[in-house]
C-alpha cells in the first residue's frame, strides 16, 4: 500500500503540472533546435499516428510515433525472405554481435561477399552489393529502428535472456517476399533529382523499402514486456516478482 | 486504477493536451523530426572488434618520471577513459594527469598536417625539409640539437642516435635541483625514490608530491603512510616551507620558515640526524653549521630542529627535498638527512634514470644558437619554453637564430610560432613508446586508437629525416647496432626491448605478453653510494624584501602543459576553489595591510616584470610572502588557454641553481574588481560547526584503525546525535511519513576516508570524463552555473594554534530518505531498488525544487545547452545522455559502469547471480581514479564488503545524520596531531587504548591543545550514547 500512497500523490501533481504544460509552449523561449537530445515531445505524449516522410528534409516526422508498417529506403534490396525462409540462415549468422554487444550488429560487406563471392552474383542488388565492395565503401544502410539517444538498449542482454529476435523485431523472415524476382526499377528513384542539389552526390538512397517496422518500440511497448515477459519466470524463478521489480527501473534504459 | 496506469493517464492526457497547444499556437510538426540516420557497417571487420563492446588497452601516458601505465577504454574507435592498469605496480588508480592527457589528445586546437613556414606542406615534403636542413648542418659543422620535456626509454636513443650531447630534457618545473643534488653526492643524475609507505614521519621542505611531483605512486604510498590500519600508526607529516601549498595543506605541523632559508634549516637538521645516528661522515659532509643561526634566519626555534630531528630518527622518518622552487643545497640537505636516517627502504636511489637536464644547460643551447652554432632545432611537445622561460633568456628572439627551429608538436604553442617547420607528432594514445619511471621497471605504449588527424609519430619523423639525410649515428646503442637501420619507429622500439632489454629474446609471445601487460621488470632499491667527502655549501639567508614572490605548479594545469585542457580550467582549485584564472595568495594580515579583498585586482611587480591578478587572501602564508602559480597567461596555445591568467614566469629574473629563486615583489591595488570566478564563494568555508570534516588525534587511533566496531561513529563523537523526537518513534531509529525503500539485493553505498584525501581533484576530472559533464566557461562559472556532480570541500579551520585542513569529496549522498524525491513534482527523482537516487532526465521539467531541498547542494542544473565543440564530441561516454537546457542531473554513482559490472557478472556466473564485492570496489569513475584510496564502493547489503566494514569503523560519521536522510555515502574521519610535536616521538606507536580514544575525540581538545591529549576518556569511556556527549558534540564544533 505504501507505494500506492506515493503513486496518488505523485498522480495529482501530474494533472496539475500536465495541465499547465497543455498551455501554450513559449516558443521564443524554448531553443527547439537545442533539444535534439532530448525532445520532451518524444516523452510518449504524442498517441501512435500515421507517419509522414518528409521529401525535402529527407526525414521522418518523429512526433507521429514509429509507426508501423514501413521503414526507410536502402540502398540495397535486400531480402531477408531469401536468406531466412528460403535458405534457412540464422539471425546471427549475420547479426554477430546480437549475443556480445549492446548492438544487434549489421554485418561487414565481407559477411555477405563470404557467400556472394560465388551465389547469386548475376541478381541486380547483389552486383550493386559487388559495387561496394569493390569500392571498398561501407554500404549505407539505413536506420530502420532509430532509439533516441537517451535509451540504452542493449541487445545482448535480451537475447541471453532468451527473448526471440522475432518478438521485437516480426517476422523478419517474411520481410521481402515482394522483391523475389525484383530487376532493380524504383518507380520513385528519379524524383529525387529535381531538390536543387544537381551535381552533388546523390543523397538519398534509391532502393526500395526492404525492412519494415513491425513494433512501434516505444516505451510502453518495452514495459508491458518488462512486467509480464515469460522468461523472466524462467529465468528468475523464486525471483521473478524481483526481478520484475528491477525491470521497471527507469535506469534500466535511461542513463 | 487497475484500467488506468500512470503512463496511460499521461498518454491521455498528452493526446488531448498538446494536440491543443499546437492547435493554439500553430506549432509547426516539422520542429520535431529526426533525420534518418545511416547505419555504417565493416567492410572487412577486424576480428577482435565488436562494435559497441570496449576493448582495453595497456599503455602508457604522461612521461619521464611521472609516466602512468594505464589501461586505455577503447570502443569503437576512439579512447573515451584512461584508468588505472592492474598489471602495473601499486594500487590500481589513475589519478589527474593521465585524463587530462586524454582530453589533450581530443584537443580542438590540435594541428594536422605538416606545415613550412606557416603554409600546410605535405608530409613527404616536411620530412625532406628537415633532411635537408639537418645534412646542410652536418655538411656545415653545425649542430642538430633538441629540446624537448623527461622522456626516458628507446626514444632517448634514438634522439642521442640524431642529435648527440645537444639533446636536451628539460622541464621548467623540473627535477633539476634533485637532480644536480643527487650529481654532487652519488656521481649521477638519478632521482631518489622515496619510500613513504615505510616511514612514521615525513618531513618536506615544500616538494608537492601529492600534485604530481615524484613517480606516480607517490600519493599512494603517502596515503598509505597516513592510513592507521596499516600499522597501527598514522605517519606525522611535518611542513617546512613559507606557505601551505595544496600538497602542505594536509600537513599536521607546520614551521613556516622565511623563503630562502629552508636550505639552511635542512642542513642544521641533517646535521643533528648524523649526531644522532652516529654518522661522522655525514656530518662531515654537513660541516659546521649555526644551528642558532640557522632556526633564527627560517624564525623558527632551535628546539622546533631538534624536535624534527627526533622525530626523524624515533619515528622511522624521511625527508624530501622542496620542489622545483627549492634549491640544490636544499636537495642536497635531505638527501644527507635520508642518508644518517640509513634506511634503503624509505630512501635509495631506484628512482627515475632518464636524462634530465638544467635551466643552465638550456640557457647554453639559446647561447648556441644566438652565435649561429645550430643548424637544426627540435622542440618537442611536452614543454613551451618560449612561454615557460624567464624573459631575460629572451628565448624566442634567440631560439629563431637556429638555422631551421623544427616543432613537432600538434598543439599550438608560442615555441611553435617561432617555429619555421612543424611536423605535428601522434600523441600518447596513437603512438608507440616506451618508459622507464624507476629502476628496472619499463611501461610500454601502444596505440589505443588511429591517429585522430594527420601526425605521424617523433620516432617516424626522426628515423625517416635522418635515412633521408645520410646522418651518421652520433651514439649508437649499446650493442652496437645501427639505430638508424629500421624500418620504422614501431619497429625501433620492438628491437630495442628484444635486443637491449631482454638480450636478444626475439620470442614473439614475449613480446606479445608485454604489449598485454603494458609493464615489464620490478622496481628495485639502489643504494645510494656517496661518491661525494664534502659539499660547497652556498651561504642560505633569506630573501631580502617586504614581499617575496614565490610560484609553483598548479595542482591541475601542471607547469601549463594542461591549460589548453578546459577541465583543468574548469575543475576548481583544491585550495581556493578558483577557476579560468590566475590569482596571487596573501596572508589575511598582508591583504588587510594592503587594503585588499579578495578579488581586487592588484599589480604584483618585481625586477623583471608586472602582472595584475586578483587577489586571493588565504591562511596558510607567511605574512612576507606572495604566491602565484605557473601555468596560466598563454597567448598562442588555444582557445581554453589564451587570456586566462598570467604567466609567473614572467616575474622572475633567472633560473640560477637549478630552482626558481625567489624574488622580492610588491604588491598594489589597482583598485578594480575581478569578477568571481569560483566555487568557493563564501571564502571562509569553515565547518561552523556542521560536522562535514571532522578529524580525530591520530595517537588514539593506534590498535584501533578502521577495526569493525560495535559503536560507530565513537572516535569522532557525532554520530549519536539524538533525532527529533518528533521523528523517533518508540523503538525505532527510523522514522519518516514514508515507509523505509527496500533494498533487496543491493544498496549501494560508499565510504569517504577524509584522512585520505589530499584534495587532488583526481575524482573530479575522472567524473567530468566518464559523464559528459558540460565545460561552463568563466562568465557562468562566476554566476554559480558549474555542473560539477562531484566536489571537493575544502574546510579550513583553526585548531588551537595550529590550522587544519581537510578535503571532503561530496556527491550525492543517495539518501534512503531524500528530500529531492519527496518534493519532485513529475517523479523525475526517485529510489531505486539498488538503493541509488535516479535521476530521469526525460521526466524532469526543471523545477529545481529538489535542488532546493538537497541539503547537501550535489545537483546541478542545466541553464543552457551545453555544446562540446569538434572534436570533443568523439570524447562522450556513448554511455551516457548528454543533457541539455532545463534538466536537473547529479551524480549516479555511474549507473551505466553498475549495470555494465551487473551485465558481465551475469554472462560469467548466470543471470541471478549477486555480484560480489570484488566487482563493486573499483566501479564508478571517481573511485577507480583516486589515488590515495579515500573512496570506497560497495554493497553495503553485503555485511563483509569493505565499504560496510569501513562504515562500521570509529572513525565513521554522516554529515548532517540529524537530518534523517539515510545518506548512502560515509565519511571517516581525519586523524591528524594537534599537539606539540616535541613532545611526540614515535608516530602514534603505541597510543591510546579504545576506551582513551573515545574520551579525546569531541572537540575539546582542539582549542585547549596539547593539554587534552593523554588521556581523559575514562569518563566517557564505555558510555558513548549519551544525549550529553552528543548534544555537546556540535555546539563545541562551532564554537572553533
Amino acid at each position: 500500500m505504501r507505494r500506492s500512497t506515493r503513486d496518488a500523490a505523485t498522480l495529482a501533481r501530474l494533472v496539475a503540472v500536465a495541465v499547465l504544460a497543455a498551455g501554450c509552449p513559449a516558443t521564443d523561449t524554448y531553443d527547439q533546435s537545442a533539444a535534439t537530445d532530448f525532445p520532451r515531445i518524444n516523452n510518449n505524449l504524442l498517441p501512435p499516428g500515421p507517419s509522414a516522410f518528409d521529401e525535402d528534409a529527407n526525414t521522418w516526422h518523429l512526433g507521429s510515433g514509429q509507426v508501423t508498417g514501413t521503414g526507410p529506403e536502402q540502398p540495397i534490396a535486400f531480402p531477408h525472405y531469401t536468406h531466412v525462409t528460403v535458405n534457412g540462415m540464422q539471425c546471427e549468422y549475420c547479426h554477430q554481435a546480437a549475443r556480445k554487444s549492446i548492438h544487434g550488429g549489421v554485418p561487414s560487406t565481407q559477411t555477405c561477399m563470404n557467400c556472394h563471392t560465388y551465389v547469386a552474383k548475376d541478381k541486380p542488388a547483389v552486383k550493386a552489393l559487388v559495387a561496394y565492395w569493390e569500392k571498398g565503401e561501407p554500404i549505407p544502410w539505413k536506420k530502420v529502428h532509430d532509439a533516441p539517444d537517451f535509451v540504452h538498449f542493449s541487445h545482448k542482454r535480451h537475447v541471453r535472456a532468451g527473448v526471440d529476435c522475432t518478438e521485437c523485431h516480426g517476422q523478419m523472415g517474411l520481410q521481402g517476399k515482394d522483391l523475389v524476382g525484383w530487376t532493380g526499377e524504383t518507380a520513385a528513384a528519379d524524383d529525387h533529382h529535381t531538390d536543387g542539389h544537381e551535381g552533388e552526390a546523390h543523397a538519398k538512397p534509391a532502393g526500395p523499402v526492404t525492412v519494415i517496422r513491425e513494433t512501434t518500440m516505444q516505451m510502453g511497448w518495452c514495459l508491458d514486456c518488462h512486467a509480464t515477459h515469460p522468461s523472466i519466470d524462467t529465468n528468475y524463478g523464486d525471483k521473478a516478482d524481483l526481478r520484475r521489480a528491477e525491470l521497471k527501473d527507469c535506469w534500466t534504459c535511461h542513463k | 486504477m487497475t484500467s488506468l496506469n500512470r503512463r496511460d493517464f499521461l498518454r491521455a492526457l498528452g493526446l488531448s493536451g498538446s494536440a491543443s497547444a499546437l492547435a493554439a499556437c500553430g506549432l509547426d510538426n516539422n520542429q520535431y523530426i529526426t533525420p534518418i540516420e545511416s547505419v555504417l557497417p565493416y567492410v572487412v571487420k577486424p576480428d577482435q572488434v565488436t562494435p559497441g563492446t570496449y576493448t582495453f588497452f595497456a599503455t602508457t601516458v604522461t612521461s619521464g618520471p611521472s609516466a602512468r601505465s594505464v589501461t586505455a577504454r577503447h570502443r569503437d574507435g576512439r579512447v573515451t577513459f584512461v584508468s588505472h592498469n592492474p598489471k602495473a605496480p601499486g594500487r590500481p588508480a589513475v589519478g589527474t594527469a593521465p585524463l587530462l592527457e586524454l582530453q589533450k589528445h581530443y584537443s580542438p586546437d590540435r594541428i594536422s598536417g605538416a606545415r613550412k613556414g606557416g603554409e600546410p606542406v605535405a608530409w613527404d615534403a616536411g620530412v625532406a625539409a628537415l633532411a635537408e636542413a639537418m645534412k646542410a648542418a652536418s655538411a656545415a659543422g653545425k649542430r642538430i640539437a633538441y629540446l624537448g620535456g623527461y622522456r626516458s626509454g628507446a626514444i632517448v636513443g634514438l634522439l642521442r642516435a640524431v642529435c648527440g650531447d645537444n639533446a636536451v630534457f628539460w622541464e621548467p618545473l623540473g627535477y633539476e635541483a634533485e637532480a644536480l643534488a643527487s650529481q654532487a653526492l652519488f656521481g649521477a643524475r638519478r632521482l631518489p625514490y622515496y619510500g613513504l609507505d615505510k616511514a612514521g614521519y615525513i618531513l618536506s621542505f615544500g616538494a608537492p608530491f601529492l600534485a604530481g611531483w615524484g613517480d606516480a605512486n607517490l600519493e599512494e604510498r603517502w596515503a598509505t603512510a597516513r592510513d592507521p590500519n596499516a600499522d597501527h600508526r598514522v605517519a606525522r607529516f611535518a611542513l617546512v616551507a613559507p606557505l601551505r601549498d595544496h600538497t602542505g595543506a594536509t600537513a599536521d605541523d607546520w614551521y613556516a620558515a622565511a623563503p630562502g632559508t629552508e636550505a639552511g634549516v635542512a642542513r642544521a637538521i641533517a646535521l643533528k640526524v648524523a649526531q644522532r645516528t652516529g654518522r661522522s661522515d655525514i656530518a662531515a659532509i654537513v660541516g659546521a653549521v649555526d644551528v642558532a643561526a640557522a632556526a633564527a634566519a627560517a624564525g623558527l626555534s632551535e628546539g622546533d630542529l631538534d624536535a624534527m630531528a627526533a622525530n626523524l630518527v624515533d619515528s622511522d622518518g624521511v625527508a624530501l627535498p622542496g620542489g622545483a622552487t627549492g634549491s640544490v643545497d636544499l636537495a642536497v640537505a635531505t638527501y644527507l638527512i635520508n642518508l644518517a636516517l640509513g634506511s634503503e627502504a624509505r630512501f635509495n636511489l631506484g628512482g627515475y634514470g632518464g636524462p634530465i637536464h638544467t635551466t643552465d644547460e638550456v640557457a647554453a643551447l639559446l647561447d648556441a644558437a644566438d652565435a649561429g652554432e645550430i643548424g637544426v632545432l627540435l622542440i618537442d611537445d611536452l614543454i613551451d619554453p618560449v612561454h615557460a622561460l624567464p624573459p631575460s633568456l629572451n628565448a624566442a628572439a634567440r631560439l629563431a637564430k637556429a638555422d631551421l627551429v623544427v616543432s613537432l608538436s600538434s598543439h599550438p604553442s608560442a615555441t611553435q610560432k617561432v617555429a619555421g617547420l612543424v611536423l605535428p607528432t601522434a600523441g600518447a594514445l596513437e603512438d608507440w613508446g616506451d618508459e622507464n619511471p624507476l629502476d628496472g621497471l619499463f611501461y610500454l605504449r601502444q596505440p589505443a586508437m588511429t591517429a585522430r588527424l594527420d601526425v605521424r609519430s617523433m620516432g617516424d619523423i626522426l628515423l625517416a629525416a635522418a635515412k633521408a639525410a645520410g646522418l651518421a649515428p652520433q651514439q649508437n646503442d649499446p650493442d652496437g647496432r645501427d639505430v638508424f637501420a629500421a624500418a620504422s619507429w614501431a619497429a625501433f622500439l620492438k628491437d630495442h626491448w628484444q635486443q637491449s632489454l631482454w638480450r636478444g629474446n626475439t620470442d614473439d609471445s614475449a613480446w606479445d605478453g608485454a604489449l598485454i601487460d603494458g609493464v615489464w621488470g620490478a622496481a628495485h632499491a639502489v643504494a645510494p653510494a656517496l661518491v661525494a667527502s664534502g659539499y660547497p655549501w652556498a651561504t642560505s639567508a633569506a630573501v631580502a624584501g617586504e614581499l617575496v614572490l614565490l610560484a609553483g605548479a598548479h595542482t591541475l594545469r601542471g607547469d601549463g602543459r594542461y591549460a589548453n585542457q578546459p577541465w583543468a580550467q574548469e575543475v576548481s582549485d583544491p585550495l581556493t576553489g578558483n577557476a579560468w584564472s590566475s590569482w596571487v595568495e596573501l596572508s589575511e594580515a598582508t591583504a588587510a595591510r594592503l587594503g585588499v579583498e579578495r578579488f581586487d585586482i592588484v599589480t604584483v611587480k618585481t625586477a623583471a616584470g608586472a602582472v595584475d591578478v586578483p587577489v586571493e587572501p588565504r591562511k596558510g602564508l607567511r605574512d612576507d610572502v606572495a604566491y602565484l602559480a605557473f601555468g596560466q597567461g598563454h597567448t598562442d596555445t588555444g582557445r581554453y588557454a589564451d587570456g586566462y591568467g598570467a604567466n609567473a614566469a614572467t616575474l622572475f629574473e633567472a633560473v640560477q641553481g637549478g630552482a626558481w629563486v625567489p624574488v622580492a615583489a610588491t604588491v598594489s591595488p589597482t583598485g578594480a574588481k575581478a569578477p568571481m570566478i569560483t566555487t568557493m564563494r563564501s571564502y571562509s568555508q569553515t565547518d561552523e560547526g556542521r560536522a562535514f570534516g571532522v578529524h580525530v588525534a591520530a595517537d588514539k587511533l593506534a590498535k584501533v584503525g578502521d577495526a569493525p566496531s560495535d559503536h560507530p561513529g565513537e572516535l569522532t563523537g557525532i554520530h549519536h546525535l539524538e533525532l527529533d523526537p518528533r521523528l523517533t518513534a518508540k523503538g525505532e531509529t527510523y522514522t519518516a511519513f514514508y515507509n523505509p525503500p527496500d533494498h533487496p539485493t543491493y544498496r549501494f553505498g560508499m565510504t569517504v576516508d577524509v584522512n585520505a584525501c589530499n584534495g587532488c581533484n583526481a575524482c573530479v576530472v575522472a567524473c567530468y570524463a566518464e559523464n559528459n559533464l558540460a565545460i561552463v566557461g568563466p562568465e557562468r562559472l562566476a554566476s554559480g552555473k558549474h555542473m560539477a556532480w562531484l566536489r571537493v570541500n575544502r574546510y579550513w579551520e583553526e585548531a588551537g594554534s595550529k590550522d587544519d585542513v581537510k578535503f571532503v569529496p561530496m556527491m550525492c549522498q543517495h539518501c534512503g530518505h531524500a528530500g529531492c524525491e519527496n518534493v519532485c513534482p513529475v517523479l523525475a527523482t526517485y529510489h531505486n531498488i539498488d538503493g541509488l537516487n535516479a535521476m530521469v532526465y526525460n521526466r524532469c521539467v526543471g523545477t529545481r525544487y529538489c535542488s532546493n531541498a538537497c541539503p547537501f547542494s550535489v545537483r546541478r542544473f542545466n541553464y543552457h545547452t551545453y555544446s562540446w565543440p569538434e572534436p570533443f564530441q568523439l570524447m562522450l561516454n556513448p554511455d551516457v545522455s548528454t543533457r541539455t537546457m532545463g534538466v536537473m542531473e547529479k551524480c549516479t554513482f555511474c549507473v551505466q559502469r553498475l549495470r555494465q559490472t551487473k551485465s558481465a557478472w551475469k554472462d560469467a556466473e548466470g543471470l541471478t547471480a549477486v555480484v560480489p564485492d570484488s566487482q563493486w570496489q573499483n566501479t564508478p569513475a571517481c573511485v577507480e581514479a583516486c589515488p590515495t584510496r579515500a573512496l570506497t564502493f560497495g554493497n553495503r547489503n553485503d555485511a563483509d564488503a569493505r565499504v560496510s566494514k569501513l562504515a562500521q569503523s570509529g572513525r565513521t560519521y554522516e554529515p548532517l545524520y540529524e537530518l534523517n536522510v539515510r545518506s548512502a555515502v560515509n565519511y571517516l574521519a581525519k586523524a591528524n596531531f594537534h599537539d606539540d610535536p616535541s613532545a611526540h616521538h614515535g608516530g602514534g606507536h603505541g597510543g591510546g587504548n579504545h576506551a582513551d580514544a573515545h574520551g579525546d575525540d569531541h572537540g575539546g581538545d582542539h582549542a585547549a591543545g596539547a593539554a587534552h591529549d593523554e588521556g581523559h576518556g575514562t569518563a566517557h569511556g564505555a558510555d558513548h550514547a549519551t544525549e550529553e556527549h552528543g548534544k555537546a558534540s556540535p555546539a563545541e564544533h562551532g564554537a572553533h
